[in-house]
Parts: C-alpha cells; structure tokens; sequence
C-alpha cells in the first residue's frame, strides 16, 4: 500500500509543483545562457540580467514551493474535504504519513538538484569554475577532502535543514487540527514554536560539544573566525543532530496521528 | 449477527459535548435509518465509525475488531460532501478506487457511471456538484463492502436525483451487507428501511425495527419522528 500512496503523493507534486517550476527555472536558466553568449551590448546586458534574476527566484520559488506543497497536501489531504477519502482508505495513519515523508523527501532532492543544475547552467563558465576552485580547494586541502565532496556537505545541510523545517511545519499542522478552534493560526503557531525549539537543539548540541572542544567554543565566547578544524567538527555535528531530529520529528508526527484526527 | 458495535461512545469539543454515552449494535443484512434533526450527531458518530474523529470515550468494533484497516476494508463510505481530487479524470478516480479497494467491482462501476452518459476521460471539475455526488455514490455502491454508510445521501438534490439515488443503493449493495442511511429527510427513505434509530441531542433514544415501530406507535417512521421532536 505504501507503494500506491507514494505513487499517488509523488504524481500529485509532480503535476503541481516540480514540472511547472523545474521546467521553467531551466527554461531561464538556459536562456540566461544564451543571451549571455550574444556578442556584448548594453541591451542584452540587461536582458541577460533580467534574466538571471528571474532564473534566481525560480530557483527559490521552486524549492519554496516543495516545502509549501508539501504543508498545504497534508493539511488538505488530512484535515480537508480529501481527508474523508484518505483516512477511509484501508491504511494505517502511520503509512499515510510515511508515504507523505517520502514523497516530501524525493521532491525536495529534486527540487535541491534543479536549483544546483540551473545555477551550473548560467554560472557554469571555465572562469567561474577555476574562481569557485580557487575558494574551496584551500578548505578541501585542510580537510583533506575533495571540492566536490565539501559541495556535496554543503548541499546535504541544505537538504537537511529544509526537510527538517518541512517536519516541523507537517507537525504544526497534526498538533494545530487537535485543537478545537483556530486551527490553521495555531497550526503556524505550533511550527513555529517547533522551528525555534529544533533550532535551540541544534545549538544545544553544538554547545555540548564546545564543553568538550575549545575550538568550537571558540564560536559561543569570542566573535573571531573559528579555525577550519572547529568549523569541520560543527558542520558534521550538524548532519548529525539534524538527521537524528528528522528521524525523531518523523515518529513524533507518526506517533499524534496515531492518537487519532478530528476532521471537521 | 452484530456487524459493527458502538460501546459507551462519547465525543466531546472542549466543554461542548456531542455525543454522550453512545450504545448501539448494528446487525447484518439490514438496511438501517440513522434518523435525527440537523445537528443532532449522526454525521458526529458517523464520522467516528469512519476513524475521522476520535471519540472521547468508549470503543467501536466492527466484526469484532476496533477501528482499524480491517473496518475500513469492510465499510463503504459515501460522506456528506465531495472528496475527490477534482482535478481527476472519472477514469483516473476508479483506477484509484482498484488500486486501494479490493473490493472494488471496476466493471460494475463503469456500467453504472456509462448509464449516467459520463465521458471516463472528463475531468470531475467540469462536472456539476450533483453529478461529482453521483460519482461517488457509484463509487461506493461498487464496493462488495459489508457495511455501506450513506452520510446525508438525499440532501439538497432534487426529487428525480433522490429516486436515482435510493434505486442506485437498493439494486447495488452486496447481498447479506447492511446499510446505514443518516438523513433527516425521512418520508424519503421510510419505504427501505427495515430498522430505525432515532438520536437526539447527541443520544440514542430509540432503536426498534421499522415494521414494529409503526405498528407499536399506529403512524408512518416519519410522523412518530414528528411527534417525538416537535418543537
């Protein structure tokens, strides 16, 4: 069954989100490109630049859009007029959800991976490259590491921390609609105070660990750089809390479905 | 034999309560009248045999068993408002309906949506509100389900649509499965039912086979309803 919600969930975003704005920020990524090949004036300098602007905010408008669909297909299709079709479906609440968490992840990759795919599509020059090398291989040699492999970090905390803001904003709405008014205000409430409280975890760890680490002490007591080192150790520290509190986010959000809905 | 069972059913919003103290065994094979005034709780206690809502106390099973997958496999819900993605093709919703319902008869609902003139490949927002129902009445009446839950299925249409409606549920629902029709339009439905249940400010208070009442009470279902809750 969980195949067939997957299916369900994933054709939906698709249809609604990922083909109307990863189609069209490759669109204007590509002809960002191409007008930046034209021979050199001031009328295409401008459109170019229009162009790149409008390709930038498709960029964030598409991965706006992932976290906001998903938030929006949740609230419908569990507290809307579709949840009495979901919740009479032979499935428990908790593979809803897990086809829902999936579905949110898979678009997201994809979301992350249009956006990095348009930006190597109008930055993606030999000058740029050598530039953007130039700035990294420095911090790769010091983590005796590879360009690709920090971008890669770079693009897994990205991913992290947006998937762990969808979590929070999916539990806002399950613990908004169990209260008996004001549902969707105490539904942003809810998220909101989730956000703050993951984000006083993830600086909870990060302290923990500078009780242990000079280094990274360093960032809570003096606003001088910290040394690559200390700056290596947090961002894995990060990964690490933020995987661990989307799984957690993941079964607490199980975990109040299971306690049951109340549909208006 | 009891098909579903409500023991000691309550359902509260904050102080407000709906419900209270709900107990009610539904029997197989019957076609049952869940007859109240508007906001009485049949659709409340419809929706907490359906797992929409969650009761403050108390339990329901259906075939022995609680509110779960397997009650869902064997009830048929036809809500009281349209719940299908409108963006769908008529196609589209039965192949959703196969892909999760095995007991969903696809041929039967095809021939039932082709006597409708439905084109399978139009889309359900095209449709007006009163054929995206019948839609889903076809739907649910397509399921070989041992329980159909008819939520409010006469209101708002018209008296031809309600003769299409009450005729789609008599020849559709699977043979030994009972019915439960929630309205409050009851000289509508009188003529089918073989059992009544009166509730009234989110009580049950009464629960008796049709033929019995009538002759007990010397009247039609419909005018000892009207007697009981004059206002």
């Amino acid at each position: 069954m969980l195949r067939k919600l997957l299916k369900y969930d994933l054709r939906d975003a698709f249809n609604k989100v990922i083909l109307i704005y990863a189609t069209l920020t490759l669109l204007l990524s590509v002809a960002t490109k191409l007008f930046g090949l034209i021979e050199n004036s001031a009328v295409w300098e401008l459109v170019t630049s229009i162009s790149f602007g409008f390709a930038v905010s498709g960029i964030f408008g598409l991965i706006i859009n992932v976290i906001i669909h998903t938030w929006v297909n949740l609230a419908n299709g569990f507290y809307g007029d579709r949840s009495y079709l979901t919740h009479t479906l032979p499935v428990t609440k908790g593979t809803l959800y897990t086809s829902k968490f999936f579905a949110a992840a898979l678009n997201l990759v994809i979301g992350i991976a249009v956006s990095a795919a348009a930006l190597l599509i109008m930055l993606g020059t030999k000058e740029n490259f050598e530039f953007l090398k130039s700035m990294l291989l420095p911090l790769a040699d010091m983590y005796d590491t590879s360009v690709a492999w920090l971008i890669s970090v770079l693009l897994l905390e990205v991913f992290m921390q947006m998937f762990s803001l969808i979590q929070v904003g999916n539990i806002g709405i399950i613990l908004g609609h169990r209260c008996n008014g004001a549902k969707v205000a105490m539904s942003f409430l809810f998220g909101g105070c989730m956000y703050v409280l993951t984000t006083l975890i993830v600086l909870g760890a990060a302290f923990l660990c500078a009780l242990f680490n000079e280094n990274i002490m360093q960032l809570f007591i003096s606003n001088e750089m910290a040394n690559m080192d200390s700056l290596k150790a947090l961002i894995y520290l990060c990964l690490g809390v933020y995987a661990a509190l989307i799984v957690i986010e993941y079964f607490v959000a199980k975990y109040l479905l299971k306690k049951g809905v109340n549909v208006d | 034999m009891t098909l579903l069972e409500c023991k000691n059913i309550s359902k509260k919003y904050g102080e407000k309560e709906i419900l209270k103290n709900i107990n009610l065994s539904l029997p197989s094979d019957k076609i049952i009248g869940l007859l109240g005034k508007n906001g009485a709780g049949k659709s409340t206690l419809i929706k907490l045999i359906n797992d929409l809502l969650t009761p403050t106390e108390g339990e329901i099973t259906v075939k022995g068993k609680p509110i779960g997958v397997e009650s869902k496999r064997s009830i048929a819900y036809l809500p009281e408002r349209t719940y299908l993605d409108k963006r769908m093709t008529v196609q589209a919703v039965l192949t959703y309906f196969s892909d999760f319902y095995d007991n969903f008869d696809r041929q039967k609902a095809e021939k039932l949506l082709a006597a409708l003139d439905l084109d399978p490949k139009e889309r359900l927002l095209k449709m007006s509100k009163g054929m995206q129902e019948k839609v889903q009445l076809v739907l649910v009446m397509s399921r070989k389900a041992d329980m159909y839950i008819l939520d409010e299925p006469l209101g708002g249409v018209d008296p031809a649509t309600r003769d299409y409606i009450l005729n789609t549920i008599l020849s559709n629902f699977a043979q030994g499965a009972s019915v439960l029709i929630s309205t409050h339009l009851i000289s509508d439905v009188e003529r089918i039912l073989d059992e009544v249940i009166f509730i009234d400010k989110g009580q049950v208070v009464l629960q008796e086979s049709a033929d019995e009442l009538r002759t007990r009470e010397g009247g039609s279902v419909d005018e000892i309803f009207r007697r009981m809750f004059r206002c």
